[in-house]
């Protein structure tokens, strides 16, 4: 019974498909972030945490990855 | 997840109970048989408070033994094992919960969580985290039911089922999870909204750049004139240096001006010594027809003349004046010498007697005395003084005339000398020369100063473009950081859409799905959906209700217009598809669920949930298996038969020798009896 998380995964990382691709990689990078980030979510309902500042820093790893990116490009 | 074992001490009725249960997916079903009054609810209650606590029990529920008196000390302890499947694979895991109780005041259970290893139990710390990971206390009424509380999906007030499949579907499909990963994101959108915010309050970089080309260029013309002046500087040194030196050459060969001046103070000098010698030789000459010269050629007949003058003197013969003085002191009444004079005083008469026979004397030697008065007094004056040494005064005289003789011969040789040095030094103009080296340290000062100035003027425009500078790198961070805050804005953002979007999908989509399947569930356990049947169609709706149509479309109330039988099938088809769809696999455990149903729903019951479960596990009644054997036969173990002996000899054939309130385990299948459960009824039923 416990939760797996794959139906919510799958619909998740479908969106990420028909999301807007802002530079090369991007969408791959977003898969990352979302899995990591549901996954401190479920972790946060049973083990408190500041799950802010946990997104924070992965919403920061993607973004440097899009501005590295962008210079490149 | 799916639970393998279970073992029971102490529960209220159950006691030394221990089920296998079966993980066969194939043979998928665990059935329970055990007559009513036999421990089923309480087995299932068992399950549930050793995996998910004290908090699932009913209120004032006991867990006793039920024959133990309020004094008597009870000891509780259920222990479950179950796998779940893990990142790394199947896990297993063994629960032990118990509880010691003396009276009826039931303090907190303990609970102890080991993995099972090949070696052997490895304990867990904070087992509540891992068992609430393992199993999700919210997903318990879609797991853990029974026929009766099954019902309470759809059945009860208006809102309380609706608020139940609401929080079953949000539970099992991860919405809640969802929502708050969006609201967390929304956190997080306005926390970089807000420093975007704060660090868009900063200077415009444009006007700090051209500020700092201002500075650069002011900087430039600086540095410019420093260098000019530097070189002025070193130039003005190497000029200054030539002037000295030729100052300084030209003073080793001699000073012309100070020799000019030399000579000329000291033609001054003699033409000064030329006068004063003049002065002398008259001084001289005047000294050689002097009085004093005469004096000293005279001095012995002068001092016999003075001696016979003194001596007239001393007689009072001399001098002639002494008559109008002597007179005047008679008029006085008063002598030179301090006597009185007074003509009524003796002493007085006789000295004005005295006095007067003075001036009668006198009178008579006028003429002549009048003579040697006046050589007397000339005498005195001129003659007979101690003259000044001649000699002394011509030997002085005689002593300046030579010493200036001397002098004026060295000046002479001076002057001469000086004449000569002249002579020899060039014609060089010392004063032109100190006067250009002074002019060169003038100007090496003043530029020194300018120098002094220009370094100052440089620095302070150095220090000033790097503070500039680093302003502009703090604002040109800020822009950079910035423009990062609106990458992770624009991140946050897809992330939040994406999340958004899939929450929407999983309400609409996915809860068709599930509203689907249950239907196809219900209505294939029903036999209904056929055009004549009265049942058409189930559904859950967009707000998470429960709906029934019938005939015509006509939307029916499944508390009231469904029958027990359908109800149930309703409810158990509801658990099965969110099951199914949300991909959160557990084992539906569920006491008595086919009670009201019989031959055909019953069956397709059962075959529907077994088809759909990962692991069924049912508590039945021996009249709930009656219909379903042969779906047993193929998909079910049973794990045990239970018995009361407290039903002897009402229901069961032999006596169980146990008058203890105690439920009794054997291991008969659903086919089966033996002598402890061997019922009445049994042969009716085995048949």
């Amino acid at each position: 019974m416990a939760f797996k998380d794959q139906k919510i995964s799958r619909i998740l990382l479908e969106e990420v498909a028909n999301s807007e691709n802002r530079c090369r990689g991007y969408q791959d990078e977003l898969r990352e972030a979302i899995t990591e980030i549901l996954q401190k979510e479920r972790a946060h309902l049973f083990r408190r945490s500041n799950i802010v500042v946990e997104i924070e820093d992965i919403i920061n790893r993607a973004s440097t990855y899009v501005n590295k990116n962008k210079r490149e490009e | 997840m799916k639970i393998l074992n279970a073992r029971i001490e102490g529960f209220r009725l159950l006691s030394k109970i221990e089920i296998k249960f079966s993980t066969d997916n194939k043979r998928n079903i665990t059935v329970v048989r055990a007559a009513n009054e036999s421990g089923k609810t309480t087995l299932l209650i068992a399950l549930q408070w050793c995996l998910y606590g004290d908090e699932v029990l009913p209120k004032g529920y006991s867990l006793r033994h039920m024959d133990l008196n309020s004094d008597e000390h009870a000891k509780t302890r259920v222990e479950i094992e179950y796998e779940i499947e893990g990142r790394a694979g199947i896990e297993r895991y063994k629960i032990i919960r118990r509880i010691e109780t003396t009276g009826y005041n039931q303090s907190s259970s303990d609970v102890n969580l080991y993995e099972v290893k090949d070696s052997g139990l490895k304990p867990l710390l904070s087992p509540n985290n891992h068992i609430k990971q393992h199993l999700p206390l919210e997903l318990r009424e879609v797991f853990f039911t029974d026929g009766d509380r099954a019902l309470s999906f759809i059945e009860g007030a208006k809102s309380e089922p609706q608020l139940k499949v609401k929080a079953a579907i949000e539970g099992m499909m991860g919405l809640s999870l969802l929502e708050k990963m969006i609201e967390h994101l929304k956190t997080v959108e306005r926390s970089l909204r807000k420093k975007i915010e704060q660090k868009a309050e900063n200077k415009d970089i444009s006007i700090l750049d051209e500020e700092i080309q201002k500075i650069k260029q002011q900087l430039f013309l600086s540095e410019e004139k420093l260098k000019s002046t530097q070189e002025k500087v070193v130039s003005l040194e190497e000029k200054k240096e030539k002037a000295d030196q030729d100052l300084q050459e030209a003073l080793s060969a001699g000073n012309r001006q100070d020799l000019l001046d030399l000579l000329k103070e000291t033609k001054n000098q003699r033409q000064q010594l030329e006068e004063r010698k003049k002065s002398n030789e008259i001084e001289h000459s005047k000294l050689l027809v002097s009085k004093l010269l005469a004096q000293h050629l005279m001095a012995k007949p002068l001092n016999k003349a003075k001696r016979i003058l003194d001596d007239l003197h001393i007689k009072g013969i001399i001098p002639n004046q002494t008559i109008p003085i002597l007179e005047d002191r008679l008029d006085q009444s008063k002598c030179i010498c301090g006597e009185s004079l007074d003509k009524s005083a003796p002493d007085g008469i006789d000295r004005r007697k005295h006095i007067e026979s003075l001036i009668r004397k006198s009178k008579e030697e006028e003429e002549l005395r009048h003579k040697l008065t006046d050589i007397y007094y000339f005498a005195q004056q001129d003659l007979f003084m101690k003259p000044k040494s001649w000699k002394d005064s011509n030997s002085s005289l005689f002593k300046k005339r030579s010493e200036d003789g001397k002098f004026g011969e060295k000046l002479g040789e001076k002057e001469a000398e000086i004449e000569a040095k002249l002579a020899k030094i060039p014609d060089i103009n010392l004063k032109r020369l100190r006067e250009m080296k002074q002019t060169f340290e003038d100007q090496h000062k003043d530029e020194i100063i300018r120098k002094t100035e220009l370094v100052t003027d440089v620095k302070t425009l150095g220090d000033k473009e790097k503070n500039k500078q680093k302003e502009f790198e703090v604002v040109a961070k800020k822009i950079e950081k910035i423009r990062k805050i609106n990458t992770n804005l624009s991140v946050v953002s897809d992330i939040k859409n994406i999340v958004e979007k899939s929450l929407d999908q999983i309400k609409t989509v996915e809860v068709k799905s599930v509203s689907e399947l249950m239907n196809n569930h219900f209505l294939s356990m029903i036999g209904a959906g056929k055009e004549r049947s009265l049942i058409q169609k189930s559904e859950i709706t967009t707000d998470f209700k429960i709906v029934v149509y019938g005939r015509n479309g006509k939307r029916l109330d499944p508390s009231i217009d469904l029958n027990g039988a359908s109800r149930r099938a309703l409810t158990i088809s509801f658990v099965l598809a969110l099951s199914k769809i949300s991909g959160v696999e557990g084992p539906n455990v569920i006491d008595t669920p086919l009670g009201m149903t019989s031959g055909y729903v019953r069956t397709e019951i059962v075959r529907t949930a077994a088809d759909n479960s990962s692991q069924l596990i049912l508590f039945l009644t021996h009249d709930e298996i009656e219909g379903c054997q042969d779906i047993f036969d193929e998909r079910a173990i049973v794990a045990a038969t239970m018995t009361n002996p407290a039903h002897y000899p009402s229901i069961l054939k032999n006596d169980p020798r146990n008058s203890k309130a105690e439920v009794l385990q054997c291991y008969c299948d659903h086919r089966s009896v033996c002598e402890l459960c061997d019922r009445y009824e049994s042969s009716n039923q085995l048949n």
